[in-house]
């Protein structure tokens, strides 16, 4: 009887409760997303003038050779990610867990510093870093070595200006996930393979990897989605330009310029459905391979 | 549902369970007044901010809505000639002032839905290429042509200054200054070694006179000055332009055909390519409009640069100890007898078509930017040389100018202001811009990797270049159905 008098009384107090969020998703997530599914079938000059072009977007993409282009660049930033980034963030994390190393606390500090100011500071006090004659790079190493004071990096090395400045940027960023994730490794499991006469590799290998196998998927996930977003960096370093030939064009840079500088929103989609089916591939991998082991 | 069930079961035991019955209480009035609290709560939230939004106030401020750039150096010209406006007017005028890509981003977000937007917006060169991109009816800008007719200004105005702001036959926008360009160059430097600049006529003969001051000062191997500042990449591709303008260059036809890949494209970027080619550099890439810039110009590291009028105030804001030291000289031209001048950048000042107050922003586009007097101060304190042709008389542009020597810099400025080449308002001119200067870049590292030292030897890789950059600016114009109808 209570049961009954109790849902006869409530019946639609669950809905009441989830309205808010149903609403805030409705109206910001999921209006939006069919929306941009319906743009990137029209060309557009604003919401206001729209032609539907059904497929032509997404052909157009295929043969535009900026859009290539820019997936090229993109590529390149996020295996440069995959392969320096993250060995270097798990290097570091790794050397400030030892408890010899003075002052961690400072060095962490430090190396997180570039995640606090943000991409925009450090895209500015890069293009200092990398200016021709004034620049403190062309500085030092002219000093040190006699190297061309002039040398123009930002002409003729924009990717790897770039990677420079995204690692100066994240390193720090990713490396406080690892300290986090080397602090929870079992500390008997260590002393158990130390025991057994595993060496500090064997360690790190057979004990220390496997433990923080979750946070590492996470970690390579969480880059890999940064690096194929990768937008302020680039822009601030080029001057809001994407560099001599296109050098420093990346997927998302061009959803801008799309987007927002020439005003088509709708080829600015279809390029956002392209990079999310893009992001769907790694991110399906990292769950699958990742919740595999886990399970295992 | 367990909790139900549970508390169903419990309710009909017959032993008193004074645990039970008051965990039973608190947990019914837990749920109570957890629902209870929320749905209040969110109610009188969502309530609260509904009233809040419909009976706010309107702080719509009275009188005209003014959209300016942030230029803080001649801010003063403007709040004087405002503030005599609102004493002859009667009338307010409220100024925001905004960064690039702030008012940007209000603009369009303004003329797309269509909500209140300012009745006067000033902005740069390199925001209006993008109102073009669209339908003509989509362009947020009131067409100036017939108010320009009517107040007899379209004949007195410098007509190849108003190119950038023109689109489709119709002119959405009063220039602020003509933003002709000359050469500024090191008298000090070039006096000293005795070279006559008066006898400079070309470009060639302004490299092949000036390349002995290319010189490794502190002998580490490299040199420590050139003879030209020039872009080399493709931040903007202002520069390279702004020589295939002077050489008659162009990346659009009239009708906007993309025309990328022509003879003087090609000569001009050859040249830039053979200036910028190690080991014979003649010019360099420095970041202009900074302090850095404004260090290597202080120190000598370049010999002239190329400055518009208003460029002419930067120098004296923040290269004084340069002042007495450099001259100005119409630009080396391509060949003899040929243009001695091109065009950087400019604003310019436009009237939203959807404001309610035309007739009034008209009226304040004209005291601010056509007015006697405000023309007067404007060029007396930020250089800047008006476009009205029939303001050019005026004697405050024969005055001589210390920072330059004594010389006569406005008229130098105005001498050459009919022969500014015009500025196409094509939707894709930035594109263009980057495109071509990046095509600059690679065929100077061609020449390098090569060896070529004679432009000749490079017009097929130039029009190789070019035609590749064409193609690029090709297939983003002809993607843009609007602009094909």
């Amino acid at each position: 009887m209570a049961q009954a008098k109790y849902r006869l009384h409530n019946p639609l107090a669950p809905y009441l409760f989830l309205s808010p969020f149903l609403f805030i998703i409705g109206v910001f997530f999921v209006y939006p997303l069919l929306q941009s599914i319906n743009l990137a079938f029209h060309q557009t000059f604003g919401p206001g003038f729209q032609h539907f072009v059904f497929l032509d977007n997404f052909l157009n993409l295929l043969h535009d050779p900026l859009f290539w282009k820019a997936l090229r660049n993109t590529l390149t930033y996020a295996v440069a990610t995959l392969f320096l980034q993250i060995p270097m963030a798990l290097g570091l994390a790794l050397l400030l867990n030892q408890p010899w190393v003075r002052g961690r606390v400072f060095l962490r500090l430090i190396f997180f510093s570039p995640a606090l100011v943000g991409p925009v500071f450090v895209g500015f006090m890069s293009t200092l870093v990398f200016a021709g004659r004034v620049g403190l790079l062309n500085r030092v190493l002219n000093w040190l070595f006699g190297f061309n004071p002039d040398y123009a990096w930002l002409q003729n090395h924009v990717m790897g200006a770039l990677i420079i400045a995204g690692l100066w940027m994240y390193v720090g960023f990713n490396m406080i996930f690892f300290l986090a994730a080397l602090q929870n490794v079992d500390g008997d499991l260590l002393d158990a393979a130390r025991i057994d006469g595993a060496k500090a590799w064997q360690r790190f290998i057979h004990v220390v990897l496997p433990s923080i196998r979750p946070v590492f998927g996470f970690v390579v996930l969480l880059s890999l989605i940064g690096s194929f977003q990768l937008f302020e960096l680039p822009f601030v370093l080029l001057n809001q330009s994407p560099g001599p030939d296109n050098q420093g064009l990346t997927i998302v840079m061009y959803l801008y310029q799309n987007g927002f500088e020439i005003g088509d929103l709708g080829y600015a989609s279809a390029i956002g459905w392209v990079l999310a089916v893009i992001l769907i591939v790694p991110t399906a991998f990292q769950r699958f391979y990742f919740g595999r082991k886990e399970e295992n | 549902m367990g909790y139900v069930s549970l508390l169903g079961k419990r309710s009909n035991c017959r032993r008193f369970e004074p645990r039970a019955a008051i965990r039973k209480t608190v947990m019914k009035r837990a749920q109570f007044s957890n629902q209870s609290m929320g749905l209040i709560a969110i109610t009188g939230l969502a309530v609260v901010s509904g009233l809040y939004g419909l009976l706010r106030p309107d702080n719509e401020p009275e009188g005209l809505t003014f959209w300016r750039v942030n230029e803080s150096w001649d801010r003063e010209i403007y709040s004087r000639a405002i503030e005599d406006w609102k004493a002859e007017s009667n009338r307010q005028v409220n100024v925001e002032v905004l960064g690039d890509l702030g008012l940007w981003q209000r603009m369009r977000s303004s003329f797309f839905s269509g909500s209140p937007v300012a009745d006067l917006i000033e902005m740069h060169l390199e925001i209006m290429m993008g109102v073009y991109n669209g339908p003509e009816e989509a362009i947020g800008f009131l067409d100036l042509t017939e108010l320009l007719q009517r107040d007899g200004l379209l004949e007195v105005i410098n007509r190849p200054t108003l190119s950038p702001w023109s689109s489709r036959g119709h002119i959405y926008g009063i220039p602020v200054t003509v933003s002709g360009v000359l050469l500024a160059y090191r008298a000090d430097i070039v006096e000293e070694a005795g070279i006559d600049m008066a006898a400079i006529e070309t470009w060639d003969e302004f490299m092949d006179t000036l390349r002995p001051l290319v010189q490794d000062v502190d002998g580490d191997g490299f040199p420590d000055r050139y003879l030209l500042e020039m872009e080399e990449g493709s931040r903007t591709g202002s520069w390279v332009e702004m020589l295939i303008l002077q050489a008659g260059g162009r990346y659009f036809d009239p009708d906007g055909k993309v025309v990328i890949n022509s003879e003087t494209n090609a000569r001009v970027i050859s040249k830039i390519a053979l200036w910028g080619a190690r080991p014979d550099k003649l010019i360099v890439d420095i970041p202009v409009f900074t302090l850095a810039g404004n260090q290597l110009l202080n120190d000598g590291y370049v010999v002239a640069w190329l400055v518009s009028d208003w460029r002419t105030k930067f120098m004296k804001l923040y290269l004084k100890p340069l002042a007495g030291k450099v001259k100005l000289m119409p630009i080396p031209a391509w060949e003899k007898g040929g243009r001695r001048t091109s065009v950087l950048g400019s604003r310019m000042l436009g009237i939203p078509k959807t404001g309610d107050n035309i007739e009034e922003s008209w009226d304040l586009v004209k005291k601010l930017y056509l007015d006697r007097k405000v023309c007067r101060d404007r060029y007396l304190e930020s250089d800047g040389i008006t476009p009205l042709t029939s303001l050019w008389d005026d004697p405050i542009y024969d005055q001589p100018d210390p920072f330059f020597m004594g010389q006569k810099k406005g008229r130098m400025f105005i001498e050459q202001a009919p022969e500014v080449p015009e500025i196409p308002s094509s939707a894709y001119n930035l594109a263009a811009r980057r495109a071509v200067a990046s095509a600059a870049k690679n065929l100077r590292d061609f020449a390098e990797e090569k060896g070529i030292t004679t432009s000749e030897d490079l017009y097929s890789k130039a029009h190789e270049l070019l035609a590749e950059a064409e193609a690029g600016i090709r297939f983003l114009a002809d993607r843009n159905s609007f602009l094909r109808q």
